[in-house]
């Protein structure tokens, strides 16, 4: 093992301290300082993960993390990405990667230092912004939340917010990461994601209600398939609750049911379904379905379910969904008990956040 | 998203492949006037999940090596995504098979060592090709080295540390990934390579006559192949046939990386200033002479163009390895169970299109005029006897070996049987 000693003297502690002054002085006008991170980058990542011959040490992976904390490297190197090679950003993902797993007991020591210096997620927040790097912050981000307490610090922020934005960027790759990222925030750790629908149950429709009607097919499907997602999860019965007594989230399904793409008919369906199999239906949504009855049977005694996974539970759903609504009087009728109005504890925002 | 419709900013020009899930065109990207390769798929077709497609977008903007086909980005036009790429004007290996039947060894070291640099590349980011075979390494018109068509590839994150699905083509196929029994790593690829070394210096891959479902059992239990002297022609040298042996090592623990493989005496003869480019001017020479192909509704060769008919088989041999076997679809024959995209009349019944939507999808993409085949191959399932059986697949056997050496042949055929067909029916 001595030749390894020869060809990689450095300590843990060395590398990181090297790699940060490298980073730190790189410019656009010399490859060479550039070179030499992505050198140190690559030693790190042997530290993590050893290679065919060597296997890592793990108190050379704890001298090696300590030192990254207490030098804050994982800022420096989020903060200059761009002017990292190609390559050397997927390494830096790598890293990010292997340091969040890292658990000392029950505690896992990079969430809470991502936890104690905020301006890191920030800046991966704000990725997409930059084409360049967008897609690499998203992948770290990613990785990021996969721990609740970085979900519940993210969605506290108010740059979570511009995901949504982000959603709709002329660059695909960063678009559909940005829906994939807004999909697992408010999906994966439901309880932080159950209470930031409670709170922001407005703004959360009223941006996906228009993602969902844009004409791209990709933004369509990815934001009808979040949506649907939301509405099925037991523990957001707030948000559903608000979401099917709001006449002008039916009239947006509605007009999914009539998109010409067969997935987005099937997709929109899944929600279609909920508005009508609520027991005690608002009256402004009843108003709505009895208006359209006519029109209803028609394309649901016409909707053919062709794909072949799962077909079954969807055409004995639609049958369910075509009698509830033939048992829809024909004349409009007053629902027996409304609900009780909650939009004035609702706190009223302007345009955006 | 993007507001700017692709089909404003691409002049799109023949249909140059049909790879994984959808058909490539050579294009003109108006803004630059640079000639790309543009890969347009249905995203309404489409079972497979959106987001699988997504991911293989995202991925391969994050490839950039010399040795893989470069991206350049994403559109979307109504339902279809449409992928612009770099273009390979050079065709395939395959194509060059094609033409030369097989390729001399240095040419075949050349192009080993590119695409071991590309797998190199890959691999150093936990990535598997999954699919390395001689029509998946493309060339450029000035004679580089490209690995292609990432349809199938998947990701390995450290954690998740082997893959569990069944995706390749059979004659490939490292014998861990037929028995998926732990999963497989980015050693699965280096068998494949070996396999396409002996593809290349060979012009078919080994077990090429044999039943697919067969060789597949086969693999596993039988040691692996060598590359033999040909009793009447080649002899081989001892450097390529030992290079060959260790990519072909059956324990994929025991298989070389691919950094270790790149350290093979056998690719210290290549000299610098050798070049494919002569093999490629050969080839489009002899395509364009070849009038029958050039007059066809494929422009040129598909870059997906595959020698052998067994081409996509493995998608159902997946169905059918899981849910033990639907006897129609058996898989049994020689012949890959193709269904046509509506060049024939034979292809108005594709066998089991709800069943297997998905893989006569697949299939279709890759008919390549093999029509006669695809036929040959129905009339064999239906068969009564095992002799009858034997006689038809002996046929398609011998009809395939004219179609390599006399390429269009089945299509000719075919189009002898449409016109018959036509005049047929204005009788009735």
């Amino acid at each position: 093992m001595a030749f390894l000693f020869k060809r990689n003297p450095k300590t843990p502690g060395e590398v990181v301290r090297l790699l940060n002054e490298q980073v730190a002085k790189i410019d656009t006008t010399n490859d060479r300082r550039k070179d030499e991170a992505a050198r140190y980058l690559k030693q790190m990542k042997l530290i993590l993960h050893g290679d065919d011959e060597t296997d890592p040490v793990p108190d050379q992976i704890a001298q090696l993390a300590q030192e990254i904390y207490q030098t804050d490297t994982l800022f420096v190197l989020v903060d200059h990405l761009g002017s990292l090679d190609f390559d050397s950003r997927k390494d830096v993902v790598t890293l990010f990667s292997s340091l969040l797993r890292r658990q000392i007991g029950s505690r896992a020591p990079t969430v809470d230092y991502l936890l104690s210096k905020p301006k890191i997620l920030l800046l991966l927040l704000k990725g997409p912004e930059n084409p360049e790097i967008g897609l690499v912050c998203g992948q770290i981000l990613r990785h990021c939340i996969k721990f609740e307490g970085i979900t519940r610090f993210v969605l506290q922020e108010r740059c979570v917010w511009n995901c949504f934005q982000y959603c709709q960027l002329s660059t695909f790759e960063l678009a559909t990461d940005a829906s994939n990222i807004l999909y697992d925030l408010l999906t994966v750790h439901k309880k932080p994601a159950s209470e930031f629908l409670t709170q922001n149950y407005q703004y959360v429709t009223l941006h996906l209600n228009r993602l969902i009607q844009l004409t791209n097919y990709v933004t369509k499907r990815q934001s009808v398939r979040l949506l649907s997602a939301l509405i099925l999860e037991r523990q957001n019965h707030f948000f559903l609750n608000k979401y099917v007594d709001d006449p002008n989230n039916l009239k947006v399904v509605m007009l999914l049911l009539s998109d010409k793409s067969k997935n987005v008919q099937i997709e929109g369906f899944d929600i279609f379904k909920v508005f009508v199999a609520k027991p005690k239906k608002e009256k402004a949504i009843l108003d709505v379905l009895i208006k359209n009855k006519e029109n209803f049977i028609k394309f649901f005694e016409n909707f053919v379910i062709e794909r072949s996974s799962g077909n079954l539970t969807l055409i004995e759903e639609r049958d369910y969904i075509l009698s509830e609504i033939k048992n829809l009087p024909d004349i409009e009728r007053r629902s027996s008990v409304p609900l009780v109005s909650q939009e004035a504890d609702e706190q009223v925002y302007g345009t955006d956040p | 998203m993007n507001s700017q419709s692709p089909r404003d900013l691409f002049l799109l020009h023949e249909c140059v492949g049909k790879g994984n899930f959808g058909d490539v065109y050579r294009a003109t990207e108006k803004s630059t006037n640079r000639i790309v390769a543009v890969k347009i798929v249905d995203l309404d077709e489409s079972d497979e999940d959106i987001n699988i497609l997504i991911q293989e977008v995202q991925f391969l903007s994050q490839l950039k090596s010399p040795y893989i086909t470069g991206y350049f980005n994403t559109y979307i036009q109504d339902v279809s995504m449409w992928i612009s790429m770099e273009y390979c004007g050079g065709g395939s290996c395959a194509d060059l098979l094609k033409c030369h039947r097989k390729l001399d060894e240095t040419a075949v070291a050349y192009i080993t060592r590119d695409v071991l640099r590309g797998l190199e590349y890959l691999h150093l980011q936990q990535k598997v090709h999954r699919d390395v075979k001689a029509a998946n390494i493309l060339l450029t018109a000035n004679g580089g080295v490209k690995l292609a068509d990432f349809g199938v590839s998947g990701q390995l994150s450290y954690t998740q540390v082997k893959r569990d699905t069944f995706v390749g083509t059979p004659f490939w196929m490292a014998p861990e990934v037929i028995l998926r029994k732990a999963g497989y790593n980015e050693k699965a690829d280096i068998w494949s390579l070996g396999i396409t070394v002996i593809e290349l210096a060979k012009g078919v891959p080994p077990h090429v006559g044999g039943e697919p479902m067969k060789v597949l059992f086969q693999i596993p239990s039988m040691p692996a192949p060598l590359l033999e002297d040909d009793p009447h022609g080649t002899a081989y040298s001892d450097l390529i046939k030992d290079f060959i042996k260790y990519c072909l090592v059956k324990n994929p623990a025991k298989r070389p990386s691919t950094t270790t493989l790149l350290r093979h005496k056998y690719f210290r003869s290549i000299l610098r200033k050798y070049t494919l480019v002569p093999l490629i001017q050969q080839k489009d020479r002899w395509l364009a002479k070849n009038s029958k192909i050039s007059k066809s509704k494929r422009p040129r060769l598909s870059l997906d163009y595959d020698p052998t008919p067994l081409n996509p088989i493995d998608w159902r041999l997946t169905e059918n390895c899981q849910s033990g076997s639907t006897p129609n679809s058996g898989g049994v024959s020689p012949l890959t169970p193709k269904t046509s995209g509506g060049t024939s009349p034979c292809t108005s019944t594709p066998p089991q299109k709800d069943e297997n939507r998905k893989e006569d999808h697949s299939c279709s993409l890759s008919l390549d005029g093999n029509v006669i085949l695809a036929c040959l191959n129905r009339v064999a399932s239906r068969a009564k006897t095992e002799e009858t059986k034997v006689s038809v697949l002996e046929l398609g056997r011998v009809l395939h070996s004219y179609e390599s050496r006399q390429p269009g042949l089945c299509e000719a055929i075919a189009e002898e049987i449409c016109l018959y067909v036509h005049k047929h029916r204005e009788f009735l």
